[in-house]
């Protein structure tokens, strides 16, 4: 598979802005075609045939790789889905699938997951109005090509009532853990739910997270125009930055030695540890990311960290050792040597 | 509405539906009147129907013009449409439209004030569907030509460039 040689994703190869606290924003468009029944009720036929038109059109933009539905392994997928390149509907979903990636593996343009087309963008740090000029720019290119369903009333036709009007869904991923340990996370919840943004914790079921990773997203998409749902959830997620920073700033200044524990146990136990399992990688590694924050620890880049959180899940792993029938305890072994080998690397 | 009314006297409104057994044996719904049902023995006389029961009339007959809205190009009715969420083409919003109104004010409900802003505010095309649709049609038929010519059916070919042509002075029509 070509993703071998490719060894990280765009989002992860840089700390974009805010990044103590933002580790990635994206933006998704749905959009439909106007020529072919939707997915409840294309064939797999028709489902082939809209593959085809969209594959032709974005062949010629150039720049993208297609990957079509018979290199989709179990493996393969989950491998995807860990890079946010793919949404877990896509993973599920029994279409015929396409799906373009970049060479940077920022955009990705999923076919017949719910809508006939996904265009979406995904970058390091807080930088929605950036992403925004790039999927809108993409988005009016196809649009050129390809009859997309529209109406005046009710905007882009999508599957689904909820993502009518913009068919735009703009999303950021937070590290949180000043909230959580403060126990100050409901609140900044429900306050974003009361204005209409969705709060689920990454990794985990429902909005219970590992590594105390959450994502934030717009969720209505008609009656107000793209740049005003940017601009609100900006202003939401500006807020619930500092909210976070200022929650850490509490933690070290109250509970300086009890944090200070925390993240050098968790260097200790990431340092030396024979087995690893995901989630106590994830949660160790998000603990020692409080750690760099706060300048306890300078033994390890914010970088590295992303990076590992990144590899220590199973799929990654497996593919980035190029060893893809580990069993679950030859990956704990694995993945163990793996994080101390990077941890071992200072600021590589 | 018409369809409301007691299937029975057609007079008063249906408040349940009836399975009977017409003359070919063949069971049919019918819609009747409270007091076509109490005429009926089916309602003892003097007693009225409790809320629930008047309840589950009402939801049983929203429930059959559920499914008896019905799209014509794709033939998802509206009551698929709300069992599953999700629309079946392009077409359906033009065939439940006027239910669809209410629908989507539920579910895409913001802090928003007034009434008429559940629609849409942001970006539109700027093709036009139609040109768009032509577009795709010019494409599919280019293939078509191309694999025409490969096969020597230089017949069939000239009927596909007919048609290309066509399609082509449509658009350019379109574009004025």
């Amino acid at each position: 598979m070509r993703f071998n040689k490719i060894l990280l994703p765009g989002f992860l190869r840089e700390i974009g802005k805010e990044g103590d606290v933002c580790i990635s924003s994206r933006i998704r468009f749905a959009r439909n075609l106007e020529n072919h029944l939707f997915l409840l009720k294309a064939s797999p036929k028709e489902q082939e045939e809209v593959i085809e038109e969209i594959k032709e059109v974005v062949d010629k933009l150039g720049g993208f790789e297609f990957y079509p539905e018979k290199e989709f392994t179990e493996l393969f997928l989950n491998f995807l889905l860990e890079r946010h390149l793919i949404s877990p509907d896509f993973v599920l979903s029994k279409n015929r699938r396409g799906l373009f990636v970049d060479k940077e593996e920022k955009v990705s343009i999923m076919i017949n997951e719910e809508d006939h087309l996904r265009l979406q963008i995904i970058e390091a740090g807080f930088c929605l109005d950036e992403i925004f000029v790039k999927i809108n720019e993409l988005d009016d290119r196809l649009e050129k090509e390809l009859p997309y369903a529209f109406s005046e009333k009710f905007g882009f036709l999508t599957a689904c009532p909820t993502n009518l009007g913009t068919g735009m869904r703009a999303s950021v991923m937070l590290h949180l853990p000043g909230l959580l340990l403060t126990n100050e996370i409901e609140k900044a919840i429900k306050a974003a739910r009361s204005i209409g943004f969705l709060v689920r914790g990454i990794y985990g079921e429902g909005t219970k997270t590992i590594g105390s990773y959450f994502q934030i997203s717009n969720q209505f998409t008609i009656g107000m125009k793209e740049e005003e749902i940017i601009e609100s959830t900006k202003n939401l997620v500006t807020e619930i930055i500092n909210y976070e920073r200022k929650a850490r700033d509490y933690l070290l200044k109250n509970l300086k030695k009890e944090i200070e524990d925390r993240v050098w146990r968790a260097y200790g136990i990431l340092t030396n540890a024979r087995l690893l399992s995901s989630e106590e990688a994830i949660n160790l590694l998000s603990t020692l990311r409080l750690g760099v924050c706060l300048e306890i620890i300078d033994k390890v880049s914010l970088l590295t960290i992303n990076i590992l959180t990144l590899l220590v899940k199973r799929a990654n792993l497996m593919f980035y050792l190029r060893k893809k029938d580990l069993t679950e305890e030859e990956r704990d072994y694995e993945r163990a040597l793996l994080v101390k080998k990077f941890l071992k690397r200072k600021n590589e | 509405m018409e369809e409301n009314l007691c299937q029975i006297c057609h007079k008063n409104i249906a408040v349940m539906t009836i399975t009977e057994v017409d003359e070919k044996g063949n069971k049919i719904e019918v819609a009747i009147c409270e007091e076509c049902a109490k005429k009926k023995g089916i309602l003892e006389s003097g007693k009225t129907l409790n809320l629930d029961e008047i309840l589950k009339i009402m939801l049983k007959a929203k429930e059959k013009e559920d499914k008896e809205l019905i799209c014509p190009r794709c033939l998802l009715s509206f009551y698929e449409f709300k069992k599953y969420g999700k629309f079946g083409c392009s077409d359906c919003f033009k065939a439940f439209e006027e239910k669809l109104i209410p629908f989507i004010k539920r579910i895409q409900t913001t802090l928003r004030e007034k009434e008429d802003e559940i629609f849409h505010k942001g970006k539109k095309i700027t093709i036009g569907i139609k040109r768009g649709l032509l577009l795709s049609e010019i494409k599919k038929l280019k293939g078509e030509l191309e694999r025409a010519i490969k096969e020597e059916d230089y017949e069939r070919a000239a009927k596909i460039r007919d048609m290309i042509k066509e399609k082509e002075n449509e658009l350019r029509k379109n574009e004025i």
